[in-house]
């Protein structure tokens, strides 16, 4: 393989790995903040970013208006999140790690079934007109599906920042992070902390199946899949639990991918090298990356 | 004489079991989660499917070959369990199934997605097999994997994995070494794995890298947690039970996942213990009855004072 490395096809990548990492950031910032708080591997995470794909297309052909659309399946998708914490997670709480983690795994497996059963084994297309074109910034023209995702990922991750520093919801669940029984012996509302951090976590997920969806104009029962394994080694490589790790993970990721797939001649799938770097990163980064040996 | 379907689901139950046994060796027994154990199985089919296929052995020769390299294979990918623990090995054991599918895939000696197919029929006595005697080398495998498993739990070994499935701080101050413990888990239970996968390339006769990837891997945890972690009864009639399920009931077979799915979630809220694990509802009630029937037969002279 022989690829000019002119500044177009790099600058190119680099918006691709941007776009990449800011899609596998909006899954591992909610599984971080999920394991942050209850300590839980939520693997059906990857089932509510699906709902949220569908979701949005649902809405979208509903109303006809990409942003009611995104904001209507984003709010599902919370409230579908809030609903898996009050009804499954929490009376699991007390039991051993591995119930919650089967339950998990259980609940996945149902919801991409579920997307079967109610929406048909065939993929639907997720075409939207507006987002058609490309723009121009400054000598690199980027589509606008990738405009919607990195502006998207700016504009979620300065509220989300807003509200994990600056509000006082935030302020209880960074407490609840830390120890959930002092927390709670401090007076701070862990059951409302730990409901509004599935339901943000869930919301942003659904911001990025739809954005996947659109991007490559499909929508299918398994397209969280991969993705969602993908996420929990981020939030693992990130540092348990901690947001910043996952995230600056997750953009790593991105490019790391986007280098070594198009550069080098490694005889995996796409997917099998990403997953053999999460896996020797974790064996030898175990406290993760901005975790202390 | 057994009808030719009823030999087959007996035979998958049989192979099922084995590899439910496998499971349950590394995370019932000595508590390591695992989310990859296709990657076991799928190790020793694809050693036993390269062996008679390319090489020329035969299936009694190709096995503990195959074994072996199943082993091996539990044993590698056991190491890592001494640096990551609990979610961090979940996770890991994830990525491992990929990369080992993705390997099947791309690498050039593994037949790619199409996998391997004329695996040959197992011999036995010198002529090839027919459904009926693979069926009691199935069955002999089964009582073989049955025995070793209880036998460890009652050995010394079983003990040190109780131990470190139950404290691994307190088990390695009371002078038990977990790493030591944890890789006879892995290996011993990928071992079994693998015999189990051997036993289903011959009886499938065609290996594909999707027979071992992540959703055969969940089924068969979910076989283990359905019938009892960390119990052999519980895997053996979580495996039977979960193979003859979808054969009874035609929309099982249509809304598996859903219904796998929904069966565990539930199990996991009211019976997180399995249906026949220890302390059990289900599992009580089957040794209260017991007690009562032994009084009963015994006209009421028990020798357990109080059942």
């Amino acid at each position: 393989m022989t690829h000019s490395l002119d500044a177009a096809v790099v600058s190119q990548q680099l918006v691709n790995a941007l776009a990449l990492g800011s899609i596998y950031a909006m899954i591992a910032v909610g599984l971080a903040m999920i394991y942050g708080v209850l300590r839980v591997l939520h693997i059906a995470h990857a089932g509510i970013y699906t709902a949220g794909a569908y979701l949005g297309l649902y809405f979208y052909n509903l109303a006809g208006n990409l942003v009611v659309a995104i904001i209507g399946a984003m709010v599902v998708a919370g409230i579908l999140g809030a609903l898996i914490e009050r009804f499954i997670y929490r009376p699991m709480l007390p039991k051993p790690r591995i119930v919650a983690l089967i339950a998990s795994i259980g609940l996945f497996i149902c919801l991409s079934d579920l997307f079967r059963i109610l929406a048909g084994p065939h993929q639907l297309a997720f075409d939207v007109p507006a987002l058609a074109g490309r723009v121009a910034l400054g000598g690199v023209t980027v589509s606008g599906v990738d405009c919607l995702i990195l502006g998207g990922t700016v504009a979620i991750f300065a509220a989300l920042w807003f509200v994990i520093q600056h509000t006082s919801l935030g302020f209880a669940v960074r407490a609840v992070a830390q120890d959930i029984e002092t927390a709670k012996i401090m007076g701070i509302d862990v059951d409302r902390s730990v409901l509004a951090v599935f339901f943000i976590g869930s919301a942003i997920a659904a911001f990025g199946g739809i954005t996947v969806a659109i991007l490559y104009n499909a929508v299918y029962t398994s397209m969280g899949d991969m993705i969602g394994y993908k996420g929990l080694a981020l939030i693992v490589i990130g540092g348990f639990g901690s947001m910043s790790g996952a995230v600056l993970a997750a953009f790593l990721l991105g490019i790391a991918e986007t280098v070594l797939t198009t550069y080098a001649d490694i005889p995996l799938s796409r997917d099998g090298i990403a997953m053999l770097m999460l896996v020797v990163l974790i064996l030898f980064r175990p406290q993760g990356l901005l975790g202390k040996a | 004489m057994l009808d030719a379907y009823v030999i087959t689901i007996l035979t998958l139950m049989g192979i099922w079991s084995i590899v439910a046994l496998g499971l349950n060796v590394i995370t019932g027994l000595a508590g390591q989660f695992n989310l990859g154990i296709g990657v076991y199985m799928g190790t020793g089919a694809y050693a036993t499917a390269m062996l008679t296929t390319a090489a020329g052995f035969t299936f009694w020769e190709a096995l503990p070959f195959a074994i072996a390299a199943s082993a091996l294979m539990g044993f590698l990918t056991g190491l890592p369990a001494l640096r990551v623990r609990e979610d961090s090995l979940a996770v890991l054991s994830i990525g491992l199934v990929f990369v080992f599918e993705s390997l099947l895939i791309y690498l050039p000696y593994f037949g790619g997605p199409l996998g391997i197919s004329r695996v040959p029929r197992a011999t036995f006595a010198g002529v090839p097999a027919t459904n009926q005697t693979y069926l009691l080398i199935v069955l002999a495998a089964f009582l073989l994997s049955i025995a070793v498993t209880l036998y460890l739990r009652r050995s010394w070994m079983g003990l040190a994995w109780e131990s470190i499935r139950e404290d691994e701080t307190a088990a390695h101050a009371l002078g038990i070494h977990p790493a030591r413990y944890k890789l006879y888990a892995f290996t011993i239970g990928a071992a079994l794995a693998g015999l189990g996968g051997v036993l289903y390339a011959h009886f499938i006769r065609y290996v594909t890298p999707y027979d071992f990837g992540f959703l055969p891997s969940i089924y068969v945890l979910v076989m283990v947690v359905f019938g009892g972690l960390g119990t052999a009864r519980g895997a053996v009639f979580g495996a039977c039970f979960l193979t003859v399920l979808p054969e009874l009931f035609r929309f099982v077979q249509d809304y598996r996942n859903l219904i796998y799915g929904v069966t565990l979630v539930l199990l996991m809220l009211y019976e997180p213990r399995g249906l026949l694990g220890d302390g059990s509802y289900v599992w009580r009630g089957l040794r209260f009855l017991g007690m009562r029937l032994r009084t009963a037969v015994s006209n009421g002279r028990s020798y357990v004072a109080n059942p």
